[in-house]
């Protein structure tokens, strides 16, 4: 973890065509590769590396954006997601992510929250830059 | 063991605790397994619950992505102490089978779904989310419930034991406190019942039962000792009254044999089958038997006089046949002193139960007395019934209750017409008022009556009865009755009417003689009272040498006392008054106000007195003075003691002391000789005083109160010069006795009696005069004795009749007992004579005196 912290650059995910956009408020990178992003949705870490809690916030399922974040990160449908989760949270190894119904809501939750990451849409508007999180391939 | 649970009031405590311990029993076998029962329900009801929860959890997570809550449940579940593991169980639709989607803890699904229900208890909630369906299993350890109901159950395991003992011990106290109590009453209750009351049993405030039994039973108690008290008293009550009944027993025998021996009564009782008969004492001193009299039968009828004796033993066998009681009177003579005696028996048979009979018992009373009366009443009946005068007896209200033949044929009347008239029928227009007049007030006095009177017969005949009627007095001096006996002088009366038809002839021709006669008669009346003066002036007389005695001695005293306080006065005036000052002066007269001298102190006492008095002034003055024996003399003869240092001192202080000493002396005589001479005065003028009491003339017409003692004392003084020169005087009548009375005449009648009494006495060697008084019944006797010779019986009734003397040799006139008795007469009084023993009392009896 450390060592990903050190050494990350930030990069546009955007740039990159990705169908969705990671945001992450004072998770101690702006950039990092998608293996290690996809990790960190799949609830590997409850605690970024200067203390804070690990929130995930992703988009409910239904919703814009939901079925291409579960895509993306989870490589599979949003239904799975759920049971991911719920097999997860049954036996307390994660603590359970934030779902919100849209992109303005993920991207207001995130920037109140420090250590939160989260997923939205391409087409999201008026995402603080520092929020902005790049991922590479 | 017994006699432990006895102690520990077995009956008392063990129902209760038995009853308790088999609650408590039960209550153990209960209570836990319902309590196991109801915890294993409610942990079933739990499990099913939280299976059902998770399920609701899972749902919600999965609509709503509610993960948070989920993660909650979760925990929850998983937070109880019995959870085993709970699991996601989904069906396969192919095979239709369950399998185990995700277990938390992370259990192997083949342990999962193979369900061993003896280590688990399993329960299972279905749910239905979006693309996801299945159930709930959850599981709990049955181990660990069957430890939480250990646990639950194990706190009712220790406690109720512990209950259960500390309810005995309770109730062991309990039934202490009530046994304890109730054992101090058993105890008390039989120390009662053993009549010991002094046990305490006190009252207590405790508001239960046994306090209730307590204080009703001290109530009791106390209500057993009040009754005992009560018992107490009243036996004693009961004791006295048995006493007090059997003194009045005894008193009654004791009165009843003196009624006996008064009534000269005897009880006997005669046995027939041992032929003897008990009497008593009464009886035998009646009967006068002797020590070897045989009280039989026989013995009885041989007391009988000797001509009755068979008649008398007929009468009891008859009656004894009979079955009838004894009364009869016969005559017995006494074998002790050969008295016959009348006596009165009474008797009758005394029979067992069966009736037969066992003894004859009665009385037997002297009634000699009373026979002998009988007899003389009988003779005096045939006596007034045959006698030839009339004789009347009347009531106390004058009303004839019997006269006698000779009335009857008198008067014409029949018996039955007098009986219930008064005498009043016979008198008649003749009759003389002044004589009826008469006897109605001699009568009222209850005094005898004697005159002549006129009355008149049934049919008109006229006939003179010299009329004696005494008033009869029965034993308590009461009026009963009059008894009148009338003598039947008609006949006598006629001859006189004759004969003073005759003088009425001779009248005429003696007309000058019986004018002489009246005038003669005249005379001798006025002689008659001249004589009655010349009595009193006779004693008058008599004692004027006793009066001269009375009054020169007193007049010597004055005369001598009057020299004497001349000759003092004289040497007074002449010496000792210029020697003295005017202070002086006046201390002698006030020292001889207080202190009068001793004139006839002398010899002995006198030397003694100088002497003390002496030794006193030596002590005081010692050689200061020379005069010491002379001022020693004079103070003893002023009568100043030697103790008076004050007082000699005072007169010492003066350089004149012996004139002042003198002067003291000589006014202290002179008071002295004054007194001697009041005191003569004062005698001198009760001499005169008593003389002219004794001598007024004038009568006194109105009866006032007088005393009895001053009044006689008044003649003894007039006689007190003969009485004092030979006579020895015993005057003890009572000063409060006072009569109503004339007080000269009552002087007459003293003087008379012991002017009589020093006359009878003179000559005699014992001349002893007692005058004194005796009260008895509404009475006074005055006694007037003296110890004189005796007057001769024959004469005895006559020395109250005028003109009787028997001192005609010394001039006694024969009136002074006859004036003693006129007074009495006039005062009511009663005169006795007794002259006997060589006494000679006359005794004066007044009646209703009054006591001042």
């Amino acid at each position: 973890m450390i060592s990903l912290l050190i050494g990350v650059n930030v990069h546009s995910v955007k740039a990159q065509s990705n169908p969705v956009q990671v945001i992450g408020n004072q998770v101690g990178f702006s950039s990092n590769n998608l293996k290690e992003i996809k990790q960190i949705f799949r609830g590997k870490y409850s605690r970024w590396p200067d203390g804070k809690s690990v929130t995930i916030v992703l988009p409910a399922p239904k919703t814009n954006g939901a079925d291409a974040m579960a895509e993306f990160i989870y490589e599979s449908t949003m239904s799975a997601v759920q049971k991911y989760w719920l097999s997860l949270v049954f036996q307390g190894r994660a603590s359970p992510p934030v779902f919100l119904d849209d992109d303005t809501d993920i991207i207001n939750y995130i920037r109140k929250t420090p250590g939160a990451i989260g997923v939205v849409s391409n087409s999201a508007q008026n995402i603080p830059k520092e929020l902005l999180i790049s991922v590479s391939r | 063991m017994k006699s432990l649970f006895q102690k520990i009031s077995f009956r008392i405590w063990l129902p209760f605790a038995s009853a308790l311990a088999l609650l408590m029993i039960l209550a153990l076998w209960y209570y836990p397994n319902q309590q196991e029962r109801l915890f294993r329900e409610n942990k079933e009801n739990q499990l099913r619950e939280l299976a059902k929860t998770v399920a609701l959890g899972v749902e919600l997570s999965l609509k709503s992505n509610d993960f948070e809550g989920l993660k909650k449940t979760v925990d929850f579940v998983s937070g109880t102490a019995e959870f085993e593991f709970v699991a996601i169980l989904v069906n396969d639709s192919a095979t239709n089978k369950k399998s185990v989607f995700i277990s938390y803890p992370e259990t192997s699904a083949d342990s999962i779904l193979a369900r061993n229900e003896e280590l688990h208890v399993y329960e299972s909630y279905p749910f239905n989310a979006p693309d996801f369906k299945g159930e709930i299993l959850i599981a709990s350890s049955k181990q660990r419930i069957n430890q939480l109901v250990s646990d639950l159950n194990r706190p009712i395991y220790i406690f109720l034991p512990f209950v259960l003992l500390i309810s005995l011990i309770l109730f062991f106290a309990l039934a202490r406190r009530i046994s304890q109590p109730i054992e101090k009453l058993t105890k008390a209750a039989k120390e009662l019942e053993g009549e010991n009351y002094d046990v305490v049993i006190e009252k207590t405030t405790q508001q239960d039962e046994i306090g209730e039994l307590r204080n009703a039973f001290s109530s009791l108690k106390d209500s057993l000792v009040e009754q005992r008290e009560r018992n107490r008293q009243l036996t004693l009550g009961l004791e006295d009254e048995i006493k007090a009944r059997t003194a009045d027993l005894q008193d009654a025998q004791v009165k009843l044999l003196e009624a006996q021996k008064v009534a000269k009564i005897g009880h006997y009782e005669y046995f027939f089958k041992t032929d003897q008969w008990e009497s008593s004492n009464e009886l035998n001193d009646i009967l006068g038997v002797v020590p070897d009299f045989e009280f039989t039968l026989a013995g009885w009828n041989d007391l009988v006089i000797e001509e009755d004796r068979e008649y008398m033993m007929n009468y009891y066998l008859d009656l004894l046949a009979q079955k009838k009681p004894f009364q009869h009177d016969y005559r017995i003579k006494r074998p002790k002193d050969g008295q016959i005696r009348w006596i009165s028996g009474l008797g009758q048979i005394k029979s067992d139960a069966d009736g037969s009979p066992i003894s004859f018992a009665g009385t037997m009373q002297d009634i000699t007395e009373r026979k002998l009366a009988e007899e003389e009443i009988k003779r005096l009946s045939l006596v007034a019934r045959y006698t030839s005068n009339c004789v009347v007896i009347t009531d106390v209200n004058r009303r004839i209750t019997w006269v006698n033949d000779s009335l009857v044929q008198l008067s014409g009347y029949s018996f039955d017409e007098i009986v219930g008239n008064t005498p009043k029928m016979f008198q008649f227009e003749k009759t003389d008022p002044q004589t009826k007049q008469y006897i109605k007030e001699r009568l009222e006095r209850h005094e005898t009556v004697n005159t002549e009177i006129l009355n008149r017969g049934k049919h008109g005949n006229e006939y003179w009865l010299d009329l004696n009627i005494v008033p009869i007095l029965n034993e308590k001096n009461q009026l009963s009755g009059y008894i009148a006996v009338e003598a039947d002088i008609t006949e006598r009366k006629n001859a006189n009417e004759a004969l003073r038809k005759s003088q009425e002839q001779l009248k005429k021709i003696n007309e000058t003689l019986e004018q002489k006669v009246l005038e003669n008669t005249k005379k001798n009346l006025d002689l008659s009272k001249s004589i009655v003066e010349q009595e009193k002036l006779a004693t008058i007389g008599e004692i004027s040498a006793g009066i001269a005695h009375d009054l020169n001695t007193p007049l010597g005293a004055i005369k001598v006392g009057t020299e004497s306080v001349m000759f003092t006065f004289e040497g007074l005036m002449q010496n000792l008054v210029a020697k003295c000052t005017d202070e002086q002066r006046l201390y002698a007269l006030e020292f001889a106000k207080t202190r009068k001298v001793e004139i006839y102190v002398g010899g002995l006492q006198l030397i003694r007195e100088r002497k003390e008095m002496s030794i006193a002034l030596e002590r005081l003055y010692g050689a200061a003075r020379t005069d010491l024996n002379s001022i020693a003399e004079h103070l003893v003869k002023c009568r100043i003691s030697s103790d008076e240092t004050e007082v000699i001192e005072k007169i010492l202080s003066y350089d004149n002391a012996i004139d002042l000493l003198e002067l003291i002396y000589n006014v202290q005589i002179i008071g002295n000789l004054l007194d001697t001479i009041k005191t003569s005065v004062d005698k001198a003028s009760k001499v005169v005083k008593d003389i002219r009491s004794f001598i007024k003339t004038e009568t006194s017409i109105d009866r006032s109160r007088i005393n009895l003692h001053d009044n006689i004392q008044t003649v003894l003084s007039i006689f007190n010069y003969e009485l004092k020169r030979n006579v020895q005087l015993v005057f003890d009548v009572d000063q409060r006795i006072q009569i109503d009375g004339y007080d000269i005449k009552l002087f007459q009648l003293w003087s008379n009696l012991i002017k009589n009494a020093i006359d009878a006495m003179d000559g005699h060697d014992e001349r002893k005069l007692v005058v004194r008084s005796e009260l008895h019944d509404r009475m006074v006797d005055i006694i007037v004795e003296n110890t004189g010779p005796e007057i001769p019986h024959d004469i005895v009734d006559k020395i109250f009749k005028k003109f009787f003397t028997t001192k005609q040799a010394k001039g006694g006139t024969g009136l002074g007992l006859s004036i003693v008795k006129n007074v009495a007469d006039e005062h009511g009084a009663k005169i006795q004579v007794k002259s006997a023993n060589g006494r000679t009392r006359f005794t004066i009896t007044f009646r209703d005196p009054y006591l001042m």
